[in-house]
C-alpha cells in the first residue's frame, strides 16, 4: 500500500483530502504544519507528499525546499495544493521543487485519481 | 569874444555836468528796475523753495544741515535754529533703520561720492521720535572752482506707499505660509489615504484566502456527499445538495472577482505569456454554462471562424472574461439565445457575445464597465452580482492589450464584443 503525507493546516480541507486519498486505496498520514511535515517525512518515509502552500509560519514553498535539501528525503515527490493559482505560482512551485501542483478548491471527482496519477509517475 | 572864455569853459562844464547827471538818472532807473525784477525773481524763488511740497535740504560734506526749506521743518516738526549746523545724523536721520540698516554709515558714503547716489531710499526719524520713510534725489552744489561744496537734497514722504507696500508684502508671505501649511497637510492626508488603500488591498487579498479556505471544504465535502461517495442519497437530498453546490460556487466566483480586483488595484497581476487554442476556451465556456442555459430554456451557440484558433497570452484570464460575458448574457436573457462569435482581423481576435435579453438603456452604457455598479434600471436589485464583472472584464481587456465595447437595444438584446492581440506582448 502506498504511502501519502498529508499537510494542511486547516482540519477540515485535512479530513477531505484524507478522505478520498483513503478512498482510492492510500495509507495516508498528516502533518499541519511545514515544520511537523519535515518530521513525518523523515519518520515515516512516505511515497509522495501532497502539501498546502498557503500555511502559516513556514509555508509549502520553504518546507519544500527544506525538504529537497535533505539528502534522504529529496527523493520523496511533492504535490502542491493552493487556492486561486496565479501566473508565475506554478513556475515558483516548481523551483522551490513540486513535482505538481493541484488547484483548491479541489474537485472531489478527480483529486484523488490525479493523485495517484502522479503516484505512478515517480 | 575872448573876455568870456572862462564863463563859455564853465558853461560848457555845466551842460556836459548836466547830461551826465541825466544820464547817470537814466542808469539809476535803469537799476532801479533790474533790482525790482531781481528782487521780484528771488521772491518767487524763496516761496518755490518754502512752500514746495517736497523737502529741500542744503547739507555739507561733513553732514552738516546749511539750509531746510518750511516744509521740511514743518515734516520734520523742528525750528530753522534747532537744525541749521548739526549734523543730519541725530536729528532727521536716525543712528539705525528699523530693517537693521546702519544709517550713519550710508550717509557718510553719500557724502563722500554723492554723485553716486542721485536717488536712495532710506528711513528719517520725525523731532517726535516717529519714523518715516522719505525718497531722496541728491545733487551736488559746486563752488567756481569745481568743488563739491554742498548737497542738496529733495525729498518726498513715501511712508504711506512703504507701509502699504510692507502689508502687502505680510500677507504675501502669510498667504505663502498658508499655503505651505496646506501643502504638507495635504501631503500628509495623501499619504494616510495611500497607507489606507495598501491596507484595503491588504484586508481584500487576506480575507479573500480565508474566505476560500472553509469554501474548499464546503464545496469539497458537498461534492463528495453528491458522488454518492459517502453512501446513497435520495433525490431530495441530491436536489438540495445540488443548490448547496451552486451556491457555494457562486459565493467562490464573487470572492476571486473581489480578490482579482485587489491584485489589479496592487498591481500585483501577472499574466502568463503561453500557447492556447482559443477555441477549447470556447468550447470548455459553453460546456460549463450549458446547463445553466438549458434551466432557462435558452439556446447556447457558438459559430467559430475556424476549428483551431492558436494564440499566445493567458488562456486562464481569457476563459475568465468570456465566462464572464456569457454568464452576464444568461442572467439577463429569459428566451431566446446566447451566440459566441469569433473572427480574425489581422494580428486581432475578435469575439462577440451576443443575447437576446433585456438589453441596456443608452444612459446607463456609459456606467457599465464601472466597478460596483449593476445597471438594472430600478432601485431594487433583481440580478445577483457584486457588479465586479464587467469592470473586471475590461480591467483584464486592457492589460492584456484588447478592448471592449457593447452595441446594445433596450429590449432587444445585447452584443458585446471584445478585441485581443493573437500573440500577446511578452512573447515576440
Amino acid at each position: 500500500m502506498k504511502k501519502i503525507l498529508l499537510v494542511e493546516d486547516n482540519e477540515n480541507n485535512r479530513y477531505l483530502e484524507r478522505f478520498l486519498l483513503e478512498r482510492e486505496g492510500l495509507a495516508v498520514v498528516t502533518a499541519t504544519n511545514g515544520a511537523e511535515a519535515l518530521e513525518a517525512a523523515a519518520a515515516e518515509n512516505p511515497d509522495l507528499i501532497v502539501m498546502d502552500i498557503q500555511m502559516p509560519e513556514m509555508d509549502g514553498y520553504e518546507t519544500a525546499r527544506r525538504l529537497k535539501g535533505s539528502p534522504g528525503l529529496a527523493r520523496i515527490p511533492i504535490v502542491g495544493v493552493s487556492s486561486y493559482a496565479m501566473a508565475g505560482d506554478r513556475e515558483k512551485a516548481i523551483g522551490a521543487g513540486f513535482a505538481g501542483y493541484i488547484e483548491k478548491p479541489i474537485n472531489p471527482e478527480t483529486f484523488g485519481s490525479e493523485i495517484k496519477r502522479f503516484l505512478n509517475m515517480y | 569874444m575872448p573876455g568870456n572864455a572862462p564863463e563859455e569853459q564853465l558853461i560848457r562844464e555845466l551842460a556836459e555836468a548836466r547830461q551826465r547827471i541825466s544820464e547817470l538818472e537814466r542808469e539809476a532807473a535803469r537799476c532801479r528796475v533790474v533790482d525790482k525784477a531781481l528782487l521780484e525773481s528771488e521772491k518767487k524763488y524763496r516761496e518755490l523753495v518754502e512752500n514746495a511740497n517736497s523737502i529741500i535740504l542744503r547739507w555739507t560734506r561733513q553732514g552738516e544741515i546749511v539750509f531746510m526749506n518750511e516744509f521740511g521743518l514743518k515734516f520734520f516738526g523742528y525750528a530753522q535754529e534747532e537744525l541749521i549746523g548739526r549734523n543730519v545724523v541725530g536729528t532727521i536721520v536716525p543712528e539705525r533703520e528699523s530693517t537693521g540698516r546702519d544709517l550713519p554709515t550710508l550717509m557718510e558714503q553719500i557724502r563722500r561720492n554723492p554723485l553716486d547716489f542721485e536717488r536712495n531710499l532710506n528711513e528719517n526719524m520725525l523731532s517726535s521720535g516717529e519714523r518715516v520713510w522719505i525718497d531722496w534725489t541728491n545733487k551736488v552744489v559746486m563752488n567756481g572752482q569745481g568743488q563739491i561744496v554742498e548737497i542738496l537734497s529733495i525729498g518726498s514722504d513715501i511712508t504711506a506707499r512703504k507701509r502699504a507696500e510692507e502689508a502687502l508684502q505680510k500677507a504675501y508671505e502669510e498667504l505663502e505660509e498658508r499655503v505651505r501649511e496646506r501643502t504638507a497637510d495635504l501631503t500628509a492626508a495623501n499619504e494616510r489615504l495611500k497607507e489606507l488603500d495598501r491596507m484595503k488591498s491588504q484586508f481584500l487579498a487576506t480575507m479573500s484566502h480565508e474566505l476560500r479556505t472553509p469554501l474548499n471544504s464546503i464545496i469539497g465535502f458537498t461534492g463528495i456527499i453528491l458522488q454518492g461517495f459517502a453512501g446513497p442519497i435520495n433525490d431530495e437530498q441530491k436536489k438540495q445538495l445540488d443548490m448547496v453546490y451552486a451556491s457555494a460556487k457562486h459565493l467562490l466566483s464573487l470572492i476571486n472577482d473581489l480578490l482579482d480586483l485587489s491584485r489589479i488595484e496592487a498591481g500585483k497581476l501577472d499574466l502568463e505569456h503561453r500557447p492556447f487554442d482559443f477555441s477549447q476556451v470556447v468550447t470548455e465556456v459553453v460546456e460549463h454554462l450549458v446547463p445553466a442555459a438549458a434551466q432557462k430554456g435558452l439556446t447556447l451557440a457558438m459559430d467559430l471562424h475556424d476549428s483551431s484558433i492558436p494564440m499566445v497570452g493567458d488562456r486562464k484570464r481569457c476563459y475568465q472574461v468570456l465566462l464572464n460575458l456569457v454568464n452576464n448574457g444568461i442572467k439577463f436573457t429569459e428566451k431566446g439565445e446566447v451566440r459566441i462569435v469569433t473572427s480574425v482581423d489581422g494580428p486581432t481576435l475578435k469575439v462577440s457575445v451576443r443575447d437576446t435579453g433585456i438589453g441596456i438603456r443608452p444612459e446607463n452604457i456609459g456606467m457599465l464597465f464601472e466597478a460596483f455598479r449593476q445597471v438594472d434600471g430600478s432601485a431594487k436589485r433583481i440580478y445577483e452580482g457584486t457588479g465586479l464583472g464587467l469592470y473586471l472584464c475590461r480591467t483584464l481587456l486592457n492589460l492584456m492589450d484588447g478592448e471592449i465595447g457593447v452595441h446594445s437595444e433596450f429590449g432587444k438584446g445585447s452584443v458585446f464584443t471584445f478585441t485581443l492581440p493573437l500573440v500577446g506582448e511578452g512573447m515576440i
